[in-house]
């Protein structure tokens, strides 16, 4: 008698697969459904695991597109809280596809809004990225004007990357009611004040988040045909649920239905790929390892261990053959990131992944 | 009676506050004892803390330090009754702050390449003041226990004939007065206020020597001097008068804060230049 499963390998069976495989050593989690040429500029967002993704892609010669350098003055810490370098843009955290697609159609559209500048003790903040300016901008004019200015860069990043690398972090979000702007972080965690009567939560499900990404895509695809598109999904539990549920059982559901759109993005789409970052630290097999003490974070040995599954099918030495399009911009790209770089290397490793700048861990100070 | 010691540490800048000391103060200030030790700005660093003494970590920082200060191959910090730290980096460079950045309120005087924010600027400019020698060595001698007063002369501005480079023509904002002095009053801030917050005290440079904002006037940059090295015109070093005008203001300060322990009674401040 045959079975479909007689000729399968080792990777398709829990025991081979799993059971008597390690997580620092598995092989095969993961095939690329298609290649990053060295020369391929990366843009990177998403949450805030996103943020150790761009940097091991950095550390390991990918070539990650830096839209806005931090001045060349600024020493690496100090751009970091200006929110330079962090991601190939000053968008800071994207936690909601809804959030993402938000920020390119304000790329595209360039158009800014002043209902969207929050205030605390007389500093204006950026509702949309209020995490990028430490101690707020001086004045609302400045607000905007520096919001024009970044969504002027995101839409060159968008139009010229080659690869874009998002992890999708939550399904949680507050957004604005009557406006239905989304917000990365609650009103009144950094600035702005939560009015019950203004703000709505919103927990996105499956449907949304996948048709807001698919919007995007579409839009991004418009003015930059072949980019080619990585999904993740953040290992990293909820800090707080406005939900109903416990957060254990939010951040499954949060996490679950994350999986499932990036899983079916990637199976509806030939130019999206799915890497299983998530898999490797949350599920069993890592027995819980790749966390900290607190349960949450995630330590620098689940990095490694993830970005080894990840650079085992994108070397960056693999040199494949390289398009006009990616030769044509590797010189800007060089230029314009040179900068950047510069401000980037003094920091260790360790630095940077104590460092991760993550807004939704201050809700930590308003639990009982 | 025990004269006024006063411990200069400096970089290539220092030549000409020591010129200036050698062949026009000094004789005329017999109560002030000055010790010049001087050396490469990256060679300071190398110096150890010990006892309230800085040691060179090398021959070579020891051979400088006693080739400036007639023999001391070691800087006893409990030895003076003040410090000027000379040069050593601390400085506002405009061109590099200004070139490729600026804010919105920058714009009247032309769009910047790269929008930063008001606070972001300040940041740049304090990350160029910060980041230098003279802070350096002020935590050591803070550190060894010493209150004696410090004073930070910063590193002179750029001669006048800078601003005749095609460059400035490239960069419009950086040939206007007003953007410049407005950068530089910010900068003077930050300076001030770093300095008080590591115990020490910015002695600006003198208005005197500025021709326009951010530039000295050139006739202090002809024959510059550096350390061991022929007088030169680079636009960046200065000569003795300015040396003159800059220790004026050094000893007029510590005479303030010695009450009156500096300067005689007779002494006229400032120093007349050589030329004059």
């Amino acid at each position: 008698m045959k079975s479909p499963y007689e000729e399968l390998s080792a990777k398709h069976f829990w025991r081979t697969g799993v059971s008597e495989s390690h997580p620092l050593t598995v092989t095969d989690l993961y095939r690329k459904k298609f290649t990053i040429r060295p020369t391929d500029g990366i843009g990177a967002g998403g949450s805030c695991f996103a943020q150790h993704v761009t940097e091991y892609l950095r550390k390991n010669g990918f070539s990650v597109m830096n839209a806005e350098p931090a001045p060349p003055a600024l020493s690496a810490e100090t751009a970091r809280r200006f929110g330079y370098g962090i991601y190939s843009a000053r968008y800071g955290n994207i936690y909601t596809a809804r959030q993402l697609l938000q920020l390119a159609k304000d790329a595209m559209s360039g158009d800014v809004d002043a209902a969207d500048v929050w205030t605390r003790d007389g500093r204006y903040y950026d509702a949309l990225r209020p995490n990028v300016e430490p101690d707020g901008f001086e004045s609302l004019e400045e607000t905007l004007a520096l919001r024009r200015d970044h969504l002027a860069k995101v839409k060159t990043l968008f139009a010229e990357m080659n690869v874009f690398i998002f992890t999708f972090g939550l399904t949680e979000a507050w957004t604005h009611a009557k406006s239905g702007r989304v917000y990365p972080t609650a009103p009144g965690t950094i600035a702005g004040e939560y009015d019950p009567d203004e703000h709505v939560f919103k927990n996105f499900g499956f449907n949304e988040i996948y048709n807001d990404f698919v919007e995007f895509h579409d839009l991004v695809r418009k003015a930059n045909p072949d980019v080619k598109i990585i999904l993740t999904v953040s290992p990293v539990p909820l800090t707080a649920t406005a939900s109903d549920d416990h957060v254990l059982a939010a951040t499954t559901y949060s996490k679950s239905v994350l999986r499932a759109v990036a899983g079916a993005l990637a199976q509806n789409h030939a130019n999206i790929d799915y890497f299983p970052s998530y898999e490797m630290i949350a599920s069993p097999f890592s027995k819980g390892f790749f966390y900290d003490s607190n349960m949450r974070t995630v330590n620098s040995g689940g990095v490694a261990a993830v970005m080894r599954i990840f650079f085992d099918q994108h070397k960056p030495a693999q040199a494949e053959e390289e398009g006009p399009r990616a030769g044509r911009w590797a010189g800007r790209r060089e230029r314009r990131h040179k900068e950047g770089r510069r401000a980037q290397k003094q920091r260790t490793r360790e630095e940077e992944e104590e460092d991760a700048v993550c807004e939704d861990a201050l809700l930590e100070g308003f639990a009982p | 009676m025990t004269p006024y010691r006063v411990c200069v540490l400096g970089n290539s800048h220092s030549a000409a506050l020591h010129m200036a000391w050698k062949n026009r103060l000094a004789p005329e200030m017999a109560n002030v004892a000055m010790t010049f030790f001087a050396a490469k700005s990256q060679l300071m660093r190398h110096m150890t803390l010990t006892n309230g003494v800085l040691v060179p970590d090398d021959r070579e920082l020891g051979d400088l330090l006693a080739a400036t200060s007639g023999g001391l191959r070691r800087i006893d910090l409990s030895g003076y009754d003040a410090f000027v730290l000379a040069g050593l980096g601390a400085r506002i460079t405009l061109t590099a702050l200004c070139k490729d950045h600026g804010t919105v309120a920058h714009g009247r005087w032309g769009e910047p390449d790269n929008l930063v924010s008001q606070n972001c600027f300040r940041a740049m400019l304090a990350a160029g003041l910060a980041d230098n020698i003279a802070f350096w060595l002020l935590d050591r001698i803070r550190e060894s226990g010493s209150t004696a007063p410090a004073l930070i002369c910063p590193t002179p501005l750029y001669s006048e004939i800078e601003l005749e480079r095609p460059f400035m023509r490239r960069h419009p904002r950086l040939g206007d007065a007003a953007f410049r002095a407005a950068v530089m009053e910010e900068g003077k801030r930050i300076a001030f206020d770093l300095a008080a917050a590591h115990g020490g005290e910015m002695v600006w440079q003198d208005e005197s020597t500025i021709a326009a904002p951010g530039y000295t006037k050139r006739e202090f940059a002809r024959a510059a001097l550096r350390l061991g090295k022929n007088p030169t015109d680079d636009g960046k070093h200065m000569n003795e008068d300015y040396g003159v005008v800059v220790l004026g203001n050094v000893l007029k300060r510590l005479d303030a804060l010695s009450e009156g322990r500096v300067l005689a009674r007779d002494t006229v401040v400032p120093f007349r230049r050589k030329s004059a």
